[in-house]
């Protein structure tokens, strides 16, 4: 079975929405450099199993979120929550300040259980309807929109995004932020 | 609780093949919302920001590795 350049293409021109999935899942650019490494190794060998001209986009990202669930277990079996960061446990709340950068935001979504945050990055995101989403997650559309939901309103609730802090939000975002990856420990 | 013992159980069992194709839903567009409110605009200059990164090199030579291996594959 040949692989046609125009999967290798495809498989090419899905990296960076791929990468930016897995950084969300796991907060962690190294981890999503993993995930996304195992997640083309195992497009490529089981490319025949991928429909020409059905979602690959969708094929791709439920490879890479299965390899997310799988290197979790396989962690916690390892250190039990060494680290926190996948249980949701990283009780680093993001600066009140006012200023909201984009390590604050990485912060607010890492206190999100991953099946919500999994949930929000997908539709608010990467740019997958609730059906593809639910179909990635292999859950019910409505628990997708709820997911979505509450995921939402925490994440409004962390970063003062609710009603009262709009307005003065709305005026202090324009900073540009000077840093996307944080130093990692 | 419920609903996330169900998950990790689904997952286990999905994680052992790879994902069947999503065919049902695919392409369907029809519920598809964009958060229109800070939160969603917060979330989409997260996310842009990422996927604007410039991708390591290892990626497209990691393919680029498959796909020569691939070849010599075939004409073995």
């Amino acid at each position: 079975m040949t692989i046609s350049d125009k999967f290798r293409e495809d498989l090419l021109a899905a990296i960076p929405g791929l990468r930016a999935f897995g950084i969300s899942l796991t907060s962690r650019t190294d981890r999503a450099d993993d995930l996304l490494q195992e997640t083309l190794m195992k497009a490529w060998k089981h490319h025949d199993s991928f429909q020409p001209g059905t979602n690959m986009k969708a094929w791709l990202y439920t490879i890479l979120r299965n390899e997310f669930y799988s290197q979790i277990r396989k962690r916690s079996r390892e250190v039990e929550d060494a680290e926190g960061a996948f249980a949701g446990k990283v009780e680093v709340p993001p600066e009140q300040h006012g200023h909201l950068d984009m390590a604050d935001f990485r912060s607010a979504l890492a206190l999100l259980p991953e099946d919500q945050r999994e949930a929000i990055v997908l539709v608010g995101a990467s740019g997958f309807s609730y059906e593809e989403a639910a179909d990635i997650c292999k859950v019910a559309v409505g628990t997708i929109k709820s997911r979505v939901n509450r995921a939402r309103n925490r994440l409004s609730e962390v970063l003062q995004l609710d009603e009262s802090h709009n307005a003065k939000l709305l005026h202090q975002t324009h900073a540009p932020a000077r840093r996307l990856y944080p130093p990692v420990d | 609780m419920t609903e996330k013992r169900n998950k990790t159980k689904s997952s286990l069992r999905d994680n052992k093949k790879l994902p069947l194709q999503t065919t049902s839903n695919s392409g369907a567009k029809a519920s598809h919302v964009p958060m229109h409110d800070l939160v969603g605009e917060k979330l989409r200059a997260y996310y842009d920001q990422m996927a604007n990164e410039p991708v390591p090199d290892r990626f497209e030579l990691l393919l680029k590795q498959l796909e020569a291996k691939n070849k010599e594959e075939k004409s073995a």
